[in-house]
């Protein structure tokens, strides 16, 4: 009795390359949209906006968020979380959902903490946020 | 002599020649893989959020600025396709020259940072800068910049 496996083994290994072709390899990448006017001019600053909040991103090791003005000031990117959708949907209420939020980074400040408050900031329900700059 | 024959127990064959073909196949298919693997993520740690309000990278084919954090010996070191560029001014403007040149002929086509999580932000800002003023050279009316991090497992990072 000769079992014919030859084409077993085809079809199997044919499903194997399937399934590699069709897998993602390595860590799942996930982006942040970031939409900056090209002209500074193009949306200039509105004298009957109210100002931003401004966050700013420190290069210290500890305690490395600051918020511009008399608010609660996190710690980190949880507390700022905590503090923005307070501010937003709080008791108080101070803040609309399209209020402008710049994170004004220092040159010296981790990139991965900048991401951490953008994602913060997102996280809070802001939409309408910038990096504080020239840009 | 005949009696010998009737009485052979059947032997089991197996034709191993397509298991061999597939097998190469898949090595070179592995080989190819690993390879683009490490010319894409080569030395680039991406920040990494918990409970990240990132979304999923489901543009086709963006223009892709890989940012490698500075070393001991070079500093930080920006990768367009093959090319790569350093944070002098010089070199920025060349950046924002082939950024142009992209955009100019794929004007909807997004541009993807993958900094480094241990660069600074004076590292990545004339890397968004050079993104911004290419998108103006191409008559665009917004950069459409989009900051690449991975989503990491809540309690591991």
């Amino acid at each position: 009795m000769v079992l014919a496996v030859v084409s077993l083994i085809d079809v199997v290994f044919l499903l194997l390359l399937y399934f590699l072709c069709t897998a993602k390899f390595g860590t799942s990448e996930e982006v942040f949209p970031l939409e900056i006017p090209a002209a500074a001019s193009a949306e200039g600053s509105n004298p009957a906006a109210a100002p931003p909040l401004v966050v700013r991103v420190t290069d210290a090791a500890q305690g490395w968020l600051r918020i511009d003005g008399d608010w609660p000031q996190p710690r980190n990117e949880q507390e700022l979380l905590t503090v923005l959708q307070d501010l937003r949907t709080g008791d108080s209420s101070m803040l609309a959902i399209d209020h402008s939020i710049l994170i004004a980074p220092h040159p010296h400040a981790a990139w991965g903490n900048v991401v951490s408050t953008y994602n913060a900031v997102v996280r809070a329900g802001f939409t309408n946020i910038g990096f504080e700059s020239s840009l | 002599m005949s009696r010998l024959h009737r009485h052979q127990i059947p032997t089991l064959q197996t034709n191993l020649t397509p298991l061999i073909d597939l097998s190469f196949l898949l090595v070179i298919f592995f080989v190819l893989v690993a390879r683009v693997g490490e010319v894409n993520t080569a030395g680039i740690q991406l920040p990494s959020t918990v409970n990240g309000a990132s979304i999923p990278d489901e543009a086709p084919t963006p223009l892709v600025l890989n940012l490698m954090a500075p070393t001991a010996d070079t500093g930080a070191v920006i990768v367009l396709n093959d090319s790569r560029y350093s944070l002098t001014a010089a070199s920025i403007q060349s950046l924002t020259d082939e950024l142009t040149a992209a955009l100019a002929a794929r004007p909807m086509a997004e541009i993807n940072i993958r900094a480094d999580r241990r660069s600074t932000y004076g590292d990545v800002r004339p890397v968004i800068e050079a993104a911004v003023r290419a998108a103006e050279l191409a008559h665009l009316p917004a950069a459409r910049i989009r900051l690449v991090a991975t989503r990491a497992q809540a309690g591991s990072v």
